[in-house]
């Protein structure tokens, strides 16, 4: 089974090779090649819930002297669940691309599958040295990505944010030598304090939170795996990681706690100033991984329900905004913008995007149907129970947050959801990607949680 | 008391309340034409009027069903309120002998006037109807406070637990001068007969019923407002006489209420005859007025005075 | 559990969505919903009958005990008379399309309520209660118009800063005293309260107590109501006023009197607030209008009566004794008018849907003369206006009359103020109503001499309920064997009902009544003579579809006299508007700073429009401003820099530390 995952994940690499296609051509090996990854890791995914999923299963397949292990495959309930939402958000994607796309395919798939690659083996990574070299790999693709919107700044921004991330795990492996591989680590403060900045940069957090908004010029399907199942939500998933091996104490607490939430604090000025819809769920994205890493706050006290939360969180978001760039996507192809401002009459015009636009955006700020409503209330309640100030600073925050970005959505709502308008072709890929988003979304967080329920500290 | 005791007081209740009520404004109208230096007409004179009216046929405004039904529904309520109360200590009809059902019994009455009211397309039965409501809207606080203080007195809402235990203190007589108030604007005597004003809106709801249906609409307002005086009487009476355990005392009291009925009217006449109609407007704010008072009067009884 | 059933009906009657004509979808839907319902009504049957019953539903734990069924019984009755009528109401919708949404959001709704009401987790509630404010919201702004939208947003702004947050923040106060996610039972909830500082009961309670007063609409949280009430489909606001305010109580019986427990003064303030609300909510009834609205302001009156009731109860019960069976009474009486409120509101908006389906408006100054035409709705409206007066024989009479006795015998002055005020309010009741009633249906007018009757479905819902007004009035005993959750010493058999000595029958009478009229009736026998047009001064120039009262001017001199009232009212909005205006101000201050100015300074910021026009501006870039200016430079003077040199320059670097680390 564990080569099972293995080669579903390194088979998204194989992309590479098709930088030079163009047309349906390219869109049918995209489409085949992640299809094919999705299979095989949906046969690793059934065959390890078959065999009982407390068990873990970890392959070193690199090992050096002084380092210890530097490329593995570690699968266990979390890295299992993680990475089959990653790559089923992949497929998705790329299958939502096809659509998308006129020109510049062949290369846009090589990066794709580039960032799908290294994520997936950054999902079944523990140790460090592979964390930094797929991060590595995520940057140059997001680079490239940018790139291919045509901001050439922006591009280099986000590039060097996340090498300031790469680097930041450097030296935490330099600090912990062997340690760096997490199933044999102990606790050391100032590699963890390394590697909270590291997810941070990753996440687009404090202090360098500005790079995420200005990557909105990639086109939407990168920038929704992006935002729903990679880079972003992969911060959060790495410190969980080390917190999960490592059991730190909670003398750092405070720095994660209060820096996430003066991030969400800020993010609630954000929203109302943006029109375009690309822009205003960016910013929900830092918010929400800034919950996830309030939720990691938590189970620094010790709480396993911190762990496991904080994961439900990031795996529920990454279907809903999945789901959110999905619509915008929509309503771009049909009204050629996505500033919210001059999109009139959604519901006439895309009917099924403005379903997917009013379930998703809604979502976002913790609505039913969708997942982001079950980890809220979790998140809520878990941090209720941290210590002292921060049992109400915490879920306070939180929710004031997403009823920030409730009202602001129900704005542009009242003035761009109903109203006259032409109705127009929508192409049946992207309706065919919503509606599996749409029932995977409602589906998920039932079976997610339990799932989630399993993770415990190791050892 | 034996059965048969208690039978004769209730068909004297019956009596009562189906024959004296328009004696009772026969009584109001010479005493009015007296006032004036009139002869005045016989006391039966409001009798012959009914009965004329009752020999009339009516003329049909509308095909309305309840225009036709909301006279008679008024008369049964208005008998119901006036059989709820005590004819010495007998009570004829026992239906819960309590003073909130009296209340809205009593109230039916209006709400039956005004629906007919409103059935028709007629402008000044409209406002008649309205003016009908606005009274009762500024008179119920009144009397629903009035209630709280008798209640909070003697302990009980049912009227002969009231009847039983009222004491006497400051606040309840204050209670018996706001009551006395109360039912008289309740009853829609000069210068609180807004709803009907003859001279200003013909009639008010009535202005479209003639013949028979406005006899009998006359007759329950007759009866509804012999029923607030009776009330008013009993309550007057009843607590001060200690129990009633035999059937002569019983008789005596029931003689007591007769004649002190009887008497009230005139005073009732007098009041009529001195006043002019007050305007709505004039009765909002004297009602309103009370009602603050009501309330002071309620915190007094609180206070055990 | 019949329960299952219930939640099959609205899943399937949701799944009927699925079908792609929008009539038969509305029709096949709101069917389902009926029986769903009917399924419901069954299940309160069978628990009354043989006890509780625990389950798992769905793997939601389930608990239905005495309370649940009051309150099912409530959903059951409302929702099957509203969907039967809905059947062919939501026909005036064709043009609007999207049946489905209907279809899934109207059942979610019902099915929403079941669960908040059965479910054993106060997770399971919290997510219900969102159901249910989601799928409200979807309803309302179900006709799309922009009015309707904009309510719609109001309203769901509303409920999340009132409900949703306070709610959860309760959620987790009941998790952090637990500690486990399975184990948020009410029973637990309450052994862990039992245990728990002071500070978190009171912490407890009051969110839960915002959250509740928010969604019965009590003051200073009313001010949602109307509008949303009125912008819903009607069947859907008789929905939302007879069951969804409903829920709230359940909420504040379930999860505060029950968890938390009660105290005189917690009791003293829901009273306080109940009494309050009937009088904002009756007197602002008394100026409305439109008929949606009216209806909308006097739920909020009635659940004032309602909250009135439960805390006399909640003040009383704890001092035991004598008072302790006043309040018992006044909890009864509370319970009791919930039902009577959820039956004869719903009717009356059934009775203002049938009006508006046939005429198409609800304006009640445009609106009169119906009562020829549309005999059965007029009765049925008659019958529910009269209850909601609380005219006997009809039920409204019963509870209110035991909510005064409560209050008058409460041995306190507050409670009996509150009574005293619940009586004249009671005057207003009638006064609204009977301004409904004349306005829709009093008079005769040309105008609507050609309006038929609605369809039978919709008369058979209204009639469901309407009847229902007369048949609890008269035979109370059918219903408070189930309303008696708090062992009131109520006196009843089947003739009467009553308190110690203080006693109604209803039968009796109903009879001496029906006999009286009857009889007089047949001693006077109406004779008519000629038929004429109604006296109008023997004008000939008259708009006789105009010589009438208006709805605006039954009581404009009342109105005018209590000015004041009106005015302190629209004094508290204006605030509430002005507190939203300055935050917003305030906002924009703050979020000013967050901005870049690109072109023409010294612009004024008067509207987020106004900054949104503004490059956003974000710390870190400001911070690290000098930093990139020299990348910058760098990038300009180097020659041949490119991307992919930094790509390049990255790579070396990160494998040179990797390899050092490596060796070393």
């Amino acid at each position: 089974m564990i080569e099972l995952v293995l080669i579903s994940a390194l088979i998204p690499f194989a992309l590479l090779l098709i930088w030079k296609l163009e047309g349906k051509t390219a869109d049918l090996i995209a489409s085949l090649v992640l299809g094919v990854s999705l299979l095989l890791n949906g046969v690793a995914v059934y065959d390890f819930f078959s065999k009982g999923s407390e068990k873990v299963y970890h392959t070193s397949y690199v090992t050096t002297g002084n380092l210890g292990e530097v490329f593995g495959i570690n699968v266990d309930v979390a890295s299992i669940l993680m990475g089959f939402v990653s790559i089923l958000i992949a497929f998705l994607m790329a299958v939502y691309a096809s659509r998308f796309l006129d020109s510049g395919k062949g290369k846009f798939y090589a990066l794709f599958g580039l960032l799908t690659g290294a994520s997936m083996v950054f999902i079944y990574s523990t140790n460090l040295v592979q964390f930094a070299v797929a991060l590595e790999l995520m940057a140059i693709a997001i680079l490239g990505l940018i790139e291919l919107g045509g901001a050439k700044t922006d591009a280099l921004k986000a590039f060097l944010v996340l090498n300031v991330g790469v680097l930041l795990i450097l030296g935490a492996v330099a600090v912990l030598g062997t340690g760096q591989d997490l199933t044999t680590a102990t606790y050391d403060g100032t590699a963890f304090l390394l590697l909270i900045f590291a997810a941070f940069m990753m996440s687009s957090q404090f202090p360098f939170y500005s790079w995420l908004p200005d990557s909105t010029a990639s086109p939407i399907p990168a920038s929704a795996y992006v935002h729903a199942a990679s880079i972003v939500p992969l911060g959060a998933y790495m410190l969980f990681r080390v917190i999960q091996y490592m059991k730190p104490n909670d003398d750092y607490f405070w720095v994660l706690g209060s820096l996430s939430v003066a991030l969400v604090i800020l993010m609630m000025i954000y929203y109302p100033l943006q029109r375009d819809a690309k822009r205003l769920i960016t910013y929900s994205t830092m918010a929400h991984a800034g919950v996830a890493y309030i939720t990691l706050a938590y189970a620094l006290l010790g709480h396993v329900a911190g762990i496991q939360i904080a994961l439900y969180q990031v795996v529920n978001h990454a279907v809903v905004k999945a789901l959110a760039f999905a619509s915008v996507g929509g309503l771009a192809l049909a009204y050629g913008t996505t500033d919210l401002k001059l999109i009139k009459g959604m519901r006439r015009t895309v009917p099924w995007a403005s379903i997917a636009w009013f379930l998703s955006f809604l979502g976002l700020s913790g609505v039913l149907p969708l997942g982001l409503f079950f980890s809220k209330a979790f998140t809520i309640m878990s941090t209720r129970h941290a210590k002292g100030i921060a049992s109400w600073l915490f879920p306070t925050v939180i929710l004031i947050d997403a009823a920030i970005f409730l009202v602001v959505v129900l704005l542009w709502f009242r003035e761009s959801f109903f109203g006259e308008g032409e109705p127009k072709k929508e192409p049946k890929v992207i309706v065919a990607v919503l509606i599996v988003l749409i029932i995977v979304g409602i589906v998920m967080p039932w079976v997610s949680l339990d799932v989630v329920m399993k993770i415990g500290f190791a050892g | 008391m034996e059965t048969t005791a208690k039978l004769a007081f209730s068909f004297i209740g019956v009596l009562l309340t189906f024959l004296l009520p328009p004696y009772l404004d026969g009584i109001a109208r010479r005493v009015k034409a007296r006032l004036q230096y009139r002869r005045g007409p016989p006391l039966m004179q409001t009798w012959y009027d009914l009965n004329k009216l009752f020999s009339l046929p009516s003329v049909k405004p509308t095909k309305s069903a309840l225009f036709t039904w909301a006279p008679y529904l008024a008369l049964a309520s208005a008998v119901i309120g006036a059989l709820l109360l005590p004819y010495g200590n007998v009570v004829p009809i026992d239906i819960g002998f309590n003073l909130v059902v009296f209340f809205y019994v009593i109230l039916m009455v209006s709400v039956f006037l005004m629906l007919a009211g409103l059935t028709v397309q007629n402008a000044f039965s409209h406002l008649g109807s309205a003016r009908e409501m606005q009274i009762i809207l500024t008179v119920e606080p009144l009397i629903a406070i009035l209630y709280g203080v008798l209640a909070y007195n003697a302990g009980s809402l049912n009227i002969s637990d009231i009847i039983a235990n009222l004491h006497l203190t400051p606040s309840l007589v204050m209670t018996y001068v706001l009551l006395a108030y109360a039912l008289y604007v309740e009853s829609g005597f000069m210068p609180f007969d807004i709803a009907e004003a003859e001279q200003e809106v013909i009639g008010g709801p009535l202005s479209e019923y003639s013949g028979r249906l406005l006899g009998v609409f006359y007759y329950a307002i007759y009866i509804k407002r012999f029923a607030l005086l009776w009330f008013f009487v009993s309550l007057l009476v009843l607590p001060w006489v200690g129990p009633i355990n035999t059937t002569l005392k019983a008789a005596e009291v029931l003689a007591v209420q007769f004649l002190l009925t009887v008497a009230l009217y005139p005073v009732i006449a007098s009041l009529e005859a001195t006043n002019a109609r007050l305007r709505i407007d004039h009765v909002v704010k004297m009602n309103t007025r009370a009602f603050f008072a009501g309330i002071v009067i309620l915190a007094i009884a609180f206070m055990g005075w | 559990m019949i329960l299952e059933y219930a939640i099959g009906a609205f899943i399937l009657g949701g799944l009927v969505g699925l079908l792609r004509d929008y009539k038969a979808t509305v029709k096949a839907s709101s069917f389902m919903a009926f029986l769903g319902s009917l399924a419901l009504l069954w299940q309160v049957y069978e628990v009354y009958t043989s006890g509780p019953v625990s389950g798992d539903l769905f793997g939601i734990p389930i608990r239905i005990d005495d309370l649940s069924i009051v309150f099912l019984l409530i959903i059951g009755l409302v929702g099957a008379a509203a969907s039967l009528y809905a059947i062919n109401y939501m026909e005036l919708f064709e043009k609007v399309g999207k049946g489905w949404v209907y279809a899934i959001a109207y059942n979610t709704f019902l099915a929403s309520m079941t669960l908040i009401v059965t479910a054993d987790s106060m997770e399971y509630f919290v997510m219900g209660w969102e159901l249910m404010t989601l799928s409200s919201f979807v309803l309302v702004f179900f006709s799309e118009k922009a009015r309707d939208v904009n309510a719609s947003v109001k309203y769901y702004i509303t409920m999340h800063f009132l409900d949703t947050i306070p709610l959860f923040l309760a959620l987790g106060t009941a998790y952090s005293l637990i500690g486990n996610f399975e184990e948020l039972t009410f029973e637990n909830i309450a052994n862990a309260m039992a245990t728990a500082p002071a500070s978190t009961k009171a912490v407890f309670t009051a969110l839960l107590m915002v959250a509740f007063m928010a969604k019965s609409g009590m003051v200073p949280f009313h001010f949602w109501v109307a509008e949303t009430y009125r912008a819903a489909p009607t069947s859907v606001s008789a929905v939302m006023a007879g069951a969804m305010e409903k829920v709230a109580i359940y909420g504040l019986i379930a999860l505060i009197w029950r968890t938390v427990g009660t105290s005189y003064n917690l009791g003293l303030f829901v009273a306080v607030i109940g009494a309050i609300t009937l009088t904002v909510g009756t007197l602002y009834a008394l100026r409305e209008t439109n008929a949606k609205r009216l209806l909308a302001y006097s739920s909020i009156g009635q659940m004032g009566y309602v909250w009135f009731g439960l805390g006399v109860g909640m003040a009383l019960i704890p001092k035991g004794g004598f008072l302790g069976a006043v309040g018992a009474l006044g909890a009864f009486a509370g319970l009791f008018h919930a039902l009577n409120h959820a039956i004869f509101k719903a009717s009356l908006f059934l009775s203002a849907g049938a009006v508006e389906y046939r005429t198409g408006t609800v304006e009640l100054n445009e609106l009169g003369g119906l009562g020829k035409t549309m005999k059965v709705t007029a009765l049925a409206a008659l019958f529910a206006s009269l209850a909601i007066s609380g005219v006997p024989p009809f039920n409204g009479f019963i509870s209110k009359w035991l909510i005064y006795v409560s209050g008058y015998y409460s041995d306190s002055y507050i409670l009996a103020l509150g009574a005293v005020l619940a009586a004249f309010l009671s005057a207003g009741t009638l006064a609204y109503s009977i301004k409904l009633y004349g306005a829709q249906f009093g008079g005769e007018m040309k105008r609507y001499e050609s309006v038929q009757e609605v369809p039978a479905g919709m008369l058979v819902g209204q009639w469901v309920l309407a009847g229902l007004t007369l048949l609890i009035g008269v035979f109370p005993g059918t219903v408070t064997g189930i309303l008696n959750v708090f062992n009131a010493p109520i006196n009843e058999n089947l003739y009467k009902i009553g308190f110690q000595s203080v006693m109604f029958s209803p039968v009796l009478f109903v009879i001496v009544l029906g006999v009286l009229t009857f009889g007089l009736y047949l001693v006077f026998k109406p004779e008519f003579g000629k038929e004429a047009k109604p006296w109008d001064c023997g004008s000939t120039q008259i708009d006789e579809d105009e010589y009438r009262i208006n709805a605006e001017g039954y009581y404009l001199k009342y109105e005018e006299k209590i000015g004041s009232f009106y005015r302190l009212g629209d004094w508290f909005y204006r605030v509430g508007a002005g507190a939203i205006h300055y935050i917003t101000r305030a906002y924009l201050w703050m979020a000013s700073y967050f901005t870049k100015i690109v072109d023409t300074p010294y612009t004024r910021i008067e509207t987020l429009d106004d900054l949104r026009e503004r490059e956003v501006m974000h710390i870190d870039e400001e911070v690290f401003k000098p930093l990139i200016r020299f990348l910058n430079i760098a990038k300009n003077v180097i020659p041949g820099i490119r991307l992919g040199t930094f790509v390049v320059i990255a790579l070396v670097v990160v494998g040179a530390i990797v390899g050092l680390l490596i060796v070393m």
